[in-house]
Order: C-alpha cells, then structure tokens, then sequence
C-alpha cells in the first residue's frame, strides 16, 4: 500500500530532524490526529523532546509495528528489555514524551517501571531514590501524626 | 531493580532535581495505578507536600483481601485436627488477624483523599474487630464510599461471635450504591435500617447471616436493584416489595416462605434449592406469578419427576439449569414453554456413579421445534446415556441452533474424593469428546466449541 510509505518529519528541540514511515508515527495518537486533519505535511516541531529521546520512542514504535505479528510473550520481553535498558533520568523523560505524543503502550510501560522501582521500597528509600525532598514542617507532621490517633492503640 | 552504579553516579552528579515530582498529576496517578492502592497510600502519601495533595484528589478503590497475604490452607478446615494442631492454628490466625486489622488502619489513616470509591475488606474477622470495623465504615461512609464489601470468609463458631453490622447513621452513608455482606450478622431490624438509611442503594447482598429470620425487603421508595440473599440457616420467610427490583437470587437451604408482594420490573431470577425439589411454578408459589415477566432465568435444583407443567414463558430468553444427570428430559418441559428462548446452559452435576461406555445415541421419539434457540452451552458433560440423550434432542429441536459450547470437564475433585483414576479420567474425557463429535455429525452447519 503507497500510504504505508509515507514519511512523517519529526523536528526534536534540538534541532535532529527524523523522518518516520507513517506505520510507525501512528503508534502516537497524537501525530494520527494531525495526519487525520491533514496536518503532518510538513515538518512536526517537537518543542520539549530533544533527539535523543525521540529517536528512543521511534526505536520502540518500530519494534513494536515490526512485532505485530509476534506472540505476545515476545513483545513483553522485548518491552522489558527496552526498558530495563534505560537508566532513571531517561525514563522521565521519556515518560514527558510518551505522555506528550500519546503512546499509550509506552507511557504504561515507563510507569509500570516507575511502580516496579517503587514497589519494597521504605519511603524513605522512595525518596532517596528519586531527590524527593521533604518538605513539611514540623508542626505539619505532627499535626499528621495527631489526626491519626484512632488507631495507634491497637499497636500496643 | 536498582539502576547500575555507574550510571546512577552519574546523574546524581549531573542532576539531582527531583523530576518525579514535576510529573502532571494524571502521570503520577498512573504510576500509582500500577501499584496496590494500599502500598501506594502507605509509601507515598508522606513523601512530601507535592505527594500529600496529590492524595487529597485523586480517586481510590481498596480492596484489602488478607488471603493474598496468608496461605489459605493454614487456616481452612484440616483433617489432622488434633489439640495441639487446632491451638497452633488459632493463635496463627490470631496472629495474622492483628497484623492484618493494622494494616487496614495504616492505609485508612494516611489515606488524604476526601472520597473513597469502594472498600472490600476480605478476611477472617469476627467480633473480636468490632470497634476497628466500625471504624473502617465510618471512615469509608464519611468519604462517601458508593461500594462496601465486608467477606469475613469463615463463619465463626458461635453466632454470638459474628461481627454485628454497625446500626449507625455515619455521615455520608447516603451514597452508598452497593452493600454486600458475608458472614457478618445482619438482623431483620439491621436490614430494614439499612434500607431506610441508605436511600441510594442499588445492590444489597446479605450471605450467611445467622441473624436474619424474616427479613423485610420493602418500601416505596427503594432504589433497589439487585437483592442477593443466601445461606441464612435460621431465615424463615422472605417478604418483598421493590418497585425498582430486577433481579434476586436466592439460595434457599430450607423450606421458607417467600413473598414477593409487588416487583413490576422482575426480569432476572436466580434460585437455588439443592436439597428440596421445590417446583417454583407452582401456582401457590409466589415466584410462579413472576415466570411469564421474566427474561433470566437461573435455577440450580432437583428436578421433578415425570410432567412438569411450566405456564408459558414468552419474555425469557437466557436460561440456565445446574442439574444431576439424572432426569434430564424434564427440562424440556421449561424449554418447551419458553417459544423465545435464546440461549440455554446446562450444568450438569455428575455426583454419581459415572458408566465408562460410550452410549449409542438412540433416536428421540418425540420432539417439537424450537425456532429461536441460537446457542447452547453444556457444562460437564461427559457423554453418559441420559445426556447424550438430552443433548440429541436439544439438537433436533433447535433447527435454528448456530453455536454449541461443550465444556466436557472432568473435575479434579472426583479424582481426589471418589478416587477415580486419572487414566479413567483421561479415558472419560475421551468419550466425551467423540460422544460430543458424534451427536454432531447431524448438525455439520452448528458451530461447535469443544473445550
């Protein structure tokens, strides 16, 4: 079919210019919307993904239109082998694009690796892992610590 | 699930802006949604200010099942019920309870959020828990819960040691839509309380209260929708007036009486009498006036005897019959008085002995068209005469049929219980398949799932 081989201009903020068979730039739903209304002739300014990323989330859509047919044991091992591949500041980042272009697939694939990070972690971990400041005061938490007091008996 | 080392080094050199934070709200609802509502409230809701509102919006169902957590056999019913075995156990389980009982009030506790969709609380809890399940309720009600489920599992020795449903007005009780309780006491003044104070409800399940004697389901402003009562041992009567009422299920233990004083809107009806052969249809039985408005039909019973005269049901399409393999033909009766009926299941329960001959599929005498029947399920067949011999018919009958589902199960448990070999149990299964393949060859335009 001639419309499967229609390229698709992508522009990261970096300034990286890729150009994506249609198949593959469907898997976002938003670049489908413009292609629907007619409006991905030209170039697609990307403005807060850079190119690295881009080309990350265009390796994954390819994989996964080149994988249809696969069984689907297949696509979740190669899911799980893209994602463990991809280190924490990359991951948000890729979660920024996956949300903002709309793959679905991808954005709860980086979110289950989010919730799998979580997951056996104290908070205080939590927080370790991810530069997540606290920041109450001390009358806050004990104020949290007083609406609690119903339950604190059965501890004892 | 750590990162390696090296690479982590690195962005903590180059980064340590806390980036998880920055995600938009509904991102970080995701990300939650992929844990346990109860793990994420726990760890999350304190991690920071950013966090802690973030709780305070977002939508939450519980679902706290202790089962998941403690092996189910350490506390089921063993046969090695020495002393010593039967004490370990109770205090594992006492054990298990108050660690199960704190966690539920951690994760209510540091719940922010102002509104809880659904609490189910799955465990064996008794009265012992009285004041932290009212608690849980209270909690729940205040953030205006549409469902609660309270499964307390196992019945407690003594009626006097059943968790008693709190008869309290919580504020917020108002917006609940779905009740449903096991094994918690609920009397026939509790029901009615509930009824009275819970003008939203839609679904109301009470199962194995020891409680209720006769229950009163009736107002003239009830919402109610679905009404499930089963397993009370000591219910006596059941009395019913529900203008909004579609669809009750029923599973009777004992000979009761049960009045259904006005449900206009019946359609779907579930009854299960396994001891008793009760004929629903007749004419003093008060379901038999509901039969000609119903569209579902589910009855799980022994069947009568020779004719069954069953009043002519034009409205029921869906019908589904969980039976002994023993007076098959009866339901032909049903089948025959319900001209529109479109799909009918058939559980069959072989609890008896079952013959290892394939039976010859010998002609129907009698039989009578039935022209809108498009689907049949069969559930537990195994080709023994007398189904073979139903299913022939079914299949003659039906000349319109389109699909046939066999599911030809030999279950485990006969393996295990009536210690069938599992080489018979294969050699079974066999038969089924070629007894079903067989009654087939007449109908090659039926299409026929085999599982």
């Amino acid at each position: 079919m001639a419309s499967t081989l229609k390229k698709i201009i992508l522009k990261s903020c970096d300034g990286k210019i890729l150009e994506v068979e249609e198949a593959v730039a469907v898997q976002s739903q938003m670049i489908k919307n413009m292609i629907e209304d007619d409006c991905a002739n030209e170039e697609i300014p990307l403005p807060d993904i850079t190119g690295e990323i881009l080309s990350m989330i265009i390796e994954y859509c390819k994989m996964h239109v080149d994988g249809e047919n696969n069984s689907n044991n297949e696509l979740i091992a190669r899911d799980a082998d893209f994602i463990t591949r991809v280190d924490l500041n990359t991951l948000y980042y890729l979660i920024v694009a996956a949300n903002f272009l709309n793959v679905k697939s991808l954005l709860d694939l980086t979110c289950q690796r989010v919730a799998d990070i979580i997951k056996g972690k104290s908070p205080e971990e939590i927080r370790l892992t991810f530069n997540i400041k606290n920041d109450f005061t001390p009358e806050e938490e004990e104020e949290i610590r007083k609406k609690n007091a119903w339950a604190f008996d059965y501890k004892d | 699930m750590e990162l390696p080392n090296s690479k982590m080094q690195k962005h903590v050199e180059k980064d340590v802006r806390d980036r998880i934070s920055e995600l938009s709200d509904d991102v970080l609802a995701k990300i939650l949604s992929f844990l346990p509502s109860e793990e994420a409230v726990l760890k999350t809701s304190f991690l920071s200010r950013r966090w802690k509102q973030l709780w305070e919006s977002l939508p939450v169902s519980f679902n706290f099942d202790g089962l998941m957590a403690v092996h189910y056999g350490a506390y089921a019913i063993s046969f090695d019920d020495s002393k010593n075995c039967r004490r370990k156990r109770a205090e594992d389980l006492k054990i298990e309870r108050c660690k199960f009982v704190g966690l539920v009030n951690d994760v209510l506790i540091a719940h922010q959020g102002s509104t809880i969709d659904e609490l189910r609380v799955g465990f064996y809890l008794d009265r012992d828990s009285q004041r932290y399940i009212d608690k849980w309720i209270e909690t729940a009600m205040n953030k205006k819960a549409k469902k609660l489920e309270l499964d307390f599992l196992y019945p407690p020795r003594f009626s006097s040691m059943y968790y008693l449903f709190p008869q309290t007005c919580f504020c917020g009780i108002e917006f609940l839509s779905s009740l449903c309780l096991k094994h918690v006491g609920v009397s026939d003044v509790v029901t009615k309380w509930i009824l009275s104070n819970c003008p939203m409800l839609e679904r109301l399940h009470i199962e194995g209260s020891p409680l209720l004697r006769d229950p009163k389901v009736s107002g003239s402003s009830l919402r109610l929708k679905h009404l499930h009562i089963s397993k009370g041992r000591y219910i006596r009567s059941v009395e019913i007036s529900a203008p909004d009422l579609v669809s009750f299920e029923y599973h009777e233990e004992q000979l009761l009486m049960l009045h259904i004083r006005h449900a206009p809107k019946l359609t779907e009806l579930y009854y299960s009498s396994p001891s008793y052969s009760i004929r629903i249809d007749d004419p003093d039985s008060p379901l038999s006036n509901y039969l000609p408005q119903l569209v579902t039909l589910r009855l799980s019973m022994k069947l009568p005897s020779g004719i069954w005269d069953f009043p002519t049901c034009t409205n029921l399409r869906h019908l589904s019959c969980k039976v002994a393999g023993k007076r098959l033909f009866t339901l032909r009766y049903l089948i025959e008085s319900s001209p529109f009926l479109h799909k009918f299941t058939l559980e069959i329960t072989n609890e008896n002995k079952i013959k290892n001959t394939l039976c010859k599929v010998r002609k129907v005498v009698e039989y009578s068209l039935h022209k809108h029947l498009k689907e049949l399920e069969i559930i537990g067949f195994l080709g023994q005469p007398m189904e073979a011999k139903f299913v022939a018919y079914l299949l003659k009958s039906a000349i319109n049929l389109e699909k046939i589902v066999i599911h030809a199960a030999f279950l485990d448990i006969w393996v295990r219980e009536i210690s069938y070999s599992k080489e018979f149990a294969e050699i079974t299964l066999q038969m089924a398949h070629e007894s079903a393949h067989q009654l087939m060859e007449h109908r090659p335009e039926v299409e026929l799932v085999l599982l």
